[in-house]
């Protein structure tokens, strides 16, 4: 890719709207394997992008496209675990 | 001893061959399943499996097979519920054939279930669905190359619009005739420990087989959820279809309501009434105002959960239901709840049993036993006819809208502070994480919405009919004896007698009392038991309640009607779509101790206020 990835990381849950980022690592919160299974399910595993596209009132939930067919609702808190690259453009 | 072995253990003598579909949600799961089974689907006996799992026996060249539609889940090894149910079900029911249906456009990250049944080795077919999408989103997949590296045959269709079905058809055929073994897994997860999928396993076919767009495609869904999920726009797009899907079921599926319930009478005076004529008249009384009452009380549902369905169905299909739980999500948080269940409790503003039945969307068990659970504290159509008339009798003209209104919001107001506070305890904290996709929005189809409202109504009619039967015959026997026995000398009356220290202080006189008890089977019949009670007809009753009962009363009666036990249909649906008589006693017996605080607030609120 000829974009830029960020050194370091942030948490997907820090995004601005329209920002892009590069998935690094889901950490494991209250929810445990649950969640990491899950948000893997969906697509969120190292090297697959994701984009925020809109955040709803008080930033929660988030609207985020995850590779390129793919558009998932997050909450701000599970947001918070997934930590990503910024694509510096 | 851990070892490589597979986890596989052959059975032999399914005495019926039997095919399982397996999948994410969302992946078209049933839609594939009804277009393969059309009306024949029905939910299957499976000990020891907590949730409904339709099932169908289809016929591949004269031999019969089963077909079963397990939960949609997101990783074979997964934790949630529906992954157990999985789980379980392949290691209880031996299976012939598994069917992976995957969505064709997010291929990339739905590979890894493929892998995982691969890895088990049981026989299985890829179905690549909605091949329509993955074409609109530019996907391409090299089917011949990914059958060649996955040793597993794939398929390409889209189950909605019927592309690619033949050749899935005869392939199905052929793989069941000559699939001579069935098979069960065990020990899954230990064996996956052993043997992990690996990311570059899974990359290495990606990237021989598929190549995913590599620009964002601008979609159709793109430019509507940029209006739909607004932050200013999207609430108040969201209230107006409610609103609007509420007055749709309320033009269109109450009035239906009552044109079966006048089949129904007609039936009942012109053909059951002449039969049992010469039958002693306490059978007469029984066959009429028992059993026929019953079956007449779960006819007048059919029509009305035919039409919602519909409804929901459309709703569901479209993409626009997870849409609302992402818009209401920030409010229901709060609640232990999500958009979803608010969705249902509007719709529950309508009629409770429907809005019960679609909890099913909300796949956490805690989350949609707490929905479950408020459901019937919201004002549906027939406790409105009941405050209507009371209303109507008792308060001037000018203040009964407001009197009426303010039913509407204690009823919100009720439900959602006992949603906030059992959100807190352990049986109906969610465990899940809020994570949900958000689908492209699609165009339902007639079919789909048609096999959804048939579908709906035929298991109601299986769960709830004898339960409502036998409580209409119950319901019969208190008020019917002793013999001649009219008003509060009936066991049902001296019940409300002897209800009357509890009752008398919340303002409810035994009449009332008694009223109530009727009510047990359908508010409706609360308005015409007055008259029965009473002994008198519609304007002399009016009349009568206006001397004898206060505004005081009648405000404490229509706040203990709104949230005590429900109709018997409620509860009938309740224990059907729980499971459980633990839920369903808990939420009967609820409701009752919550209905008569609430209402000894309002009262004593409403006599200090002057309301004499
Ligand atoms: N465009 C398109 N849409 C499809 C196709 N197959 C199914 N759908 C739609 O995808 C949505 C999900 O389909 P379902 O059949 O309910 O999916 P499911 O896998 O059973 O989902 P769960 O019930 O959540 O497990 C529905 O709106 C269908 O109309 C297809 O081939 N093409």
């Amino acid at each position: 890719m000829s974009l830029n990835e960020s050194d370091t990381l942030i948490s997907l849950g820090s995004l601005n709207k329209n920002q892009t980022a590069v998935i690094d690592c889901v950490d494991t919160g209250i929810y445990g394997e649950v969640l990491k299974n899950r948000l893997k399910a969906m697509g969120f595993v190292k090297g697959n992008t994701v984009r925020v596209l809109r955040r709803f009132w008080w930033g929660s939930p988030l609207q985020v496209q995850v590779g390129k067919t793919t558009v998932i609702a997050i909450r701000q808190a599970e947001a918070n675990l997934i930590m990503v690259r910024l694509l510096c453009i | 001893m851990q070892t490589c072995h597979s986890p596989l253990t052959i059975v032999t003598g399914n005495a019926r061959k039997r095919i399982a579909l397996i999948g994410q949600p969302n992946t078209g799961k049933s839609t594939f399943f009804n277009r393969l089974t059309g009306i024949n689907a029905h939910v299957g006996n499976w000990p020891g499996i907590t949730v409904d799992l339709l099932q169908a026996e289809i016929v591949f060249n004269g031999e019969t097979v089963e077909i079963v539609d397990l939960p949609g889940i997101y990783d074979l090894k997964g934790f949630s519920e529906d992954e157990s149910v999985v789980k379980d079900f392949l290691s209880n029911f031996a299976i012939d054939l598994v069917l992976v249906v995957i969505n064709a456009s997010q291929v990339d990250r739905q590979l890894n279930l493929v892998l995982e049944l691969k890895a088990l080795g049981l026989p299985s077919m890829v179905i690549l669905n909605m091949a329509d999408e993955a074409k609109r989103y530019g996907v391409e997949i090299n089917k011949q190359k990914l059958e060649q590296e996955l040793g597993i045959p794939v398929f390409l269709i889209s189950a909605k619009y019927g592309k690619g079905w033949e050749g899935v058809l005869t392939a199905m055929g052929k793989a069941i005739k000559e699939q001579e073994n069935s098979f069960t897994v065990n020990n899954l997860n230990d064996y996956f420990v052993n043997n992990p999928i690996t990311d570059s396993q899974r990359q290495q076919i990606l990237t021989d087989t598929v190549i995913m767009p590599s620009e964002d495609v601008k979609t159709f869904t793109d430019s509507l959820d940029n209006v739909l999920l607004h932050p200013w726009l999207g609430i108040p797009i969201f209230f107006a279809s409610m609103l609007g899907i509420f007055f749709l079921i309320w033009y269109l599926g109450l009035p239906s309501q009552d044109v079966m319930d006048i089949v129904t009478t007609w039936v009942g005076e012109q053909i059951i009434e002449p039969v049992i004529y010469p039958l002693p008249e306490m059978v007469q009384s029984f066959v009429l105002n028992g059993l026929w009452l019953g079956v007449a009380t779960v006819a007048s549902f059919v029509p009305l959960i035919v039409i919602f369905f519909f409804v929901m169905a459309a709703v569901e299909d479209s993409g626009y239901l997870s849409r609302s739980a992402y818009l209401m999500d920030a409010f229901m948080a709060k609640m232990g709840l999500d958009g979803r269940a608010f969705v249902m409790q509007m719709m529950g503003f309508g009629c409770n049993v429907p809005a019960l039945m679609g909890t099913r969307i909300i796949r956490s068990r805690p989350m949609r036993l707490l929905s479950m659970l408020i459901i019937p504290f919201a004002l549906c159509s027939a406790r409105l006819a009941v405050f209507v008339f009371i209303i109507g009798a008792i308060f001037p003209a000018n203040l009964g809208p407001i009197v009426l209104f303010s039913l509407y919001i204690l009823s919100f107001v009720a439900s959602f502070a006992v949603a906030f506070v059992f959100s807190k305890t352990q049986q109906f904290q969610s465990t899940e994480p809020f994570v949900i996709e958000l689908p492209p929005y699609r165009l339902p189809t007639f079919k789909q919405v048609l096999l959804r409202g048939w579908g709906e109504v035929k298991e109601f009619l299986r769960r709830a009919t004898n339960f409502i039967i036998v409580g209409c015959v119950a319901v019969w026997f208190l008020t019917y004896f002793p013999e001649n026995a009219t008003g509060l000398d009936t066991w049902g009356g001296q019940i409300g007698v002897f209800l009357s220290p509890i009752m008398q202080p919340i303002g409810i006189n035994p009449y009332l009392t008694l009223s109530l008890i009727f009510g047990f089977i359908a508010k409706e019949i609360v308005v015409g038991s007055f008259a029965t009670i009473y002994g008198m007809g519609a304007s002399a009753l009016s009349a009568q309640f206006a001397l004898t009962i206060n505004p005081s009363s009648a405000i404490a009666f229509c706040v203990f009607c709104l949230l005590y036990t429900p109709c018997l249909t409620t509860v009938a649906t309740v224990k059907a779509e729980s499971k459980s008589w633990g839920f369903t006693l808990l939420s009967l017996i609820f409701s009752l101790v919550y209905a008569w605080i609430v209402t000894y607030i309002f009262y004593h609120g409403a006599l200090l206020l002057g309301f004499q």
